[in-house]
């Protein structure tokens, strides 16, 4: 655990409210930006983002250092609720690829840094995010939240491993072969 | 992400890579924000956890068989020789100081009730 994160949670865990509000801060956009990209659809992310909050506040106390770094820990519960959010769902598999999220507002586009890339590249870039998204949609759950905690939101293969509650070297696999799904999927697509 | 033409595959895979961290932070809605600070403002501090009374129970039972050994070694000493007074006395203040022993540790500690309770016991 970086060391910033493991005193604000030592704090948090002694009931410093200060504390508790820098770990938010910290992680409040990382993790609305894994549940937009996991469930494809904003308002379901929202429902899941303050679920996930409540439980992390409820049990921050029963957290332990030892046990592997906050991140992982507040990822698992975000990854495991977003999985039980698409069983609900009954979004076993996803849409077709070019077909858009199913909220206007949870368009692949929000995905893109605000930084404004010039009309002419705009929709080469929409057309990628939607493309990739309808990639990872395509991928297992288990695969999908693999590959967005590792190359989204930069989890080391250790954090993954305890994130997804599983030994390292599947932890490995899981990212390496959604990588290989992705990229084949975005190559027929290219190929089409 | 759709690969261009004339792409080799380090640049498509890192062109990919770059397309996951896409989007990793995304503003929250502001009134799910709003749910969460009030959450964590409004939560309660943790309640103290009670010390254990480990310690404690260590120390009081240490002190009293050091006590004991060291006070049985006396009254052995002194029965043999025939004073009974002085046995008496040598009772006496075995009794207090083994009192004072159990009960010190505990004056001492300001957490006294607390200890207390962990152990189960009911003031």
């Amino acid at each position: 655990m970086s060391d910033p994160d493991l005193r604000l949670v030592r704090k948090a865990r002694r009931g410093d409210r200060k504390a508790l509000a820098a770990l938010y801060e910290r992680y409040r956009s990382r993790l609305f930006g894994f549940l937009v990209r996991s469930v494809r659809d904003r308002a379901r992310a929202e429902d899941l983002y303050q679920e996930v909050w409540m439980k992390v506040i409820g049990a921050i106390e029963s957290f332990e250092t030892r046990k592997g770094t906050f991140r992982a820990w507040l990822f698992r519960i975000a990854a495991n609720a977003a999985v039980d959010e698409r069983r609900r769902a009954g979004v076993r598999q996803g849409p077709e690829l070019d077909a858009p999220l199913p909220s206007e507002e949870g368009r692949a586009v929000d995905l893109i840094p605000s930084a404004d890339p010039g009309p002419e590249r705009w929709s080469l870039i929409e057309d990628q995010a939607r493309a990739l998204d309808g990639a990872l949609a395509q991928l297992g759950d288990e695969q999908r939240s693999a590959v967005l905690l590792r190359h989204q939101q930069g989890l080391t293969y250790a954090e993954l491993a305890r994130a997804l509650a599983v030994p390292e070297g599947t932890a490995k696999s899981l990212v390496h072969r959604g990588l290989a799904a992705l990229r084949r999927t975005l190559g027929e697509r290219n190929d089409a | 992400m759709p690969e261009r033409r004339g792409q080799g595959p380090v640049e498509r895979e890192e062109g990919l890579i770059r397309a996951l961290a896409a989007g990793a932070r995304l503003e929250p809605p502001e009134n799910a924000d709003r749910l969460i600070r009030r959450m964590i403002a409004g939560r309660p501090p943790a309640p103290a956890r009670p010390p254990s009374p480990l310690p404690l129970v260590l120390t009081a039972v240490t002190s009293l068989i050091l006590l004991a050994v060291a006070l049985g070694a006396s009254l052995s000493r002194t029965a043999l020789s025939g004073d009974a007074p002085l046995v008496a006395a040598i009772v006496v203040t075995a009794y207090l100081g083994l009192s004072a022993t159990a009960v010190l540790p505990l004056l001492v500690r300001r957490d006294l009730l607390r200890a207390v309770r962990a152990l189960g016991v009911r003031s």
